[in-house]
């Protein structure tokens, strides 16, 4: 496909999954006005509109985990394990919110979330080989722990413990940020 | 290491608090705001999931001091933080 038609098709499914995430949200709130309300906000917060800009996969993370949440909420475990499963397989993050169904002790959910992930990664490395799994992990490997921890844009728990400590402490930002970076 | 034992260590009792009171979808959604303080590494998009714990905290004003209101601590702390270090 094309350059540009591939770029608007993608981000044209990235805008209605967010839509279809944002109205499955705001579906059972009431009054309809804060309904509305709620759905004009999601649509103009801050993140939501990076990650339409950069074409990030995150609105099909959002809609995965909303459809667990009322699968959840309606005992469809398996359905709700999948849509687990599936948002863990595009990033890796979601995988945290096992922990949710391992502590409430739903096994179905969390089986059901390992299977997706598992026939995922082996269809996976059916279509596409084994090299981009391998070259995932060592990309992982080149990210974890501190070595982003300097970086503006990064809002993890880490970071912001580390560069209020390095501010309080009087480092100069910018050497932390030459000591940190990845070689 | 330290701050992912206090997330985790404020997320655990609540869930199973949360469960106790009948309020599973509070419990989903504290564990989506972990989700967020979890990772190591936390691009400003990686936020958008942080919609479905706001919108179980607008759904659930009535718990102002019980665990709504911790959710809605947890979920927006991180932007606010992001915010405060980009901008």
């Amino acid at each position: 496909m094309p350059r540009i038609e591939a770029f608007w098709l993608w981000h044209g499914i990235n805008l209605c999954l967010l839509l279809i995430a944002v109205w499955m949200l705001v579906a059972d709130l009431h009054p309809p006005q804060k309904r509305i309300a709620f759905a004009c906000a999601a649509l103009l917060y801050g993140p939501v509109t990076d990650a339409l800009f950069w074409g990030q996969v995150e609105p099909f993370l959002l809609l995965m985990l909303v459809i667990a949440l009322r699968k959840s909420a309606a005992r469809r475990d398996i359905a709700s394990g999948i849509a687990v499963g599936l948002a863990a397989l595009c990033k890796i993050y979601p995988i945290v919110l096992l922990g949710y169904f391992l502590f409430s002790r739903r096994w179905t959910v969390v089986a059901s979330a390992g299977l997706t992930i598992l026939v995922g990664i082996l269809l996976s490395i059916a279509a596409f080989g084994r090299e981009p799994s391998v070259d995932f992990l060592h990309q992982i490997s080149m990210t974890a722990g501190d070595k982003l921890w300097s970086n503006t844009l990064n809002a993890s728990l880490g970071a912001i413990v580390a560069k209020s400590l390095w501010l309080l402490a009087g480092h100069d930002y910018g050497l932390a940020m030459k000591l940190t970076r990845p070689r | 290491m330290l701050a992912v034992s206090a997330v985790l260590l404020m997320t655990i009792p609540r869930n199973a608090q949360c469960k106790r009171r009948g309020d599973d979808s509070i419990g989903f959604g504290l564990w989506v705001a972990a989700t967020v303080l979890l990772t190591p590494v936390v691009w400003p998009h990686h936020l958008t999931i942080l919609l479905i714990p706001l919108r179980l905290v607008i759904g659930d004003v009535r718990y102002k001091s019980g665990p709504a209101f911790r959710l809605a601590i947890l979920a927006t702390a991180p932007q606010r933080l992001s915010c405060s270090w980009v901008g």
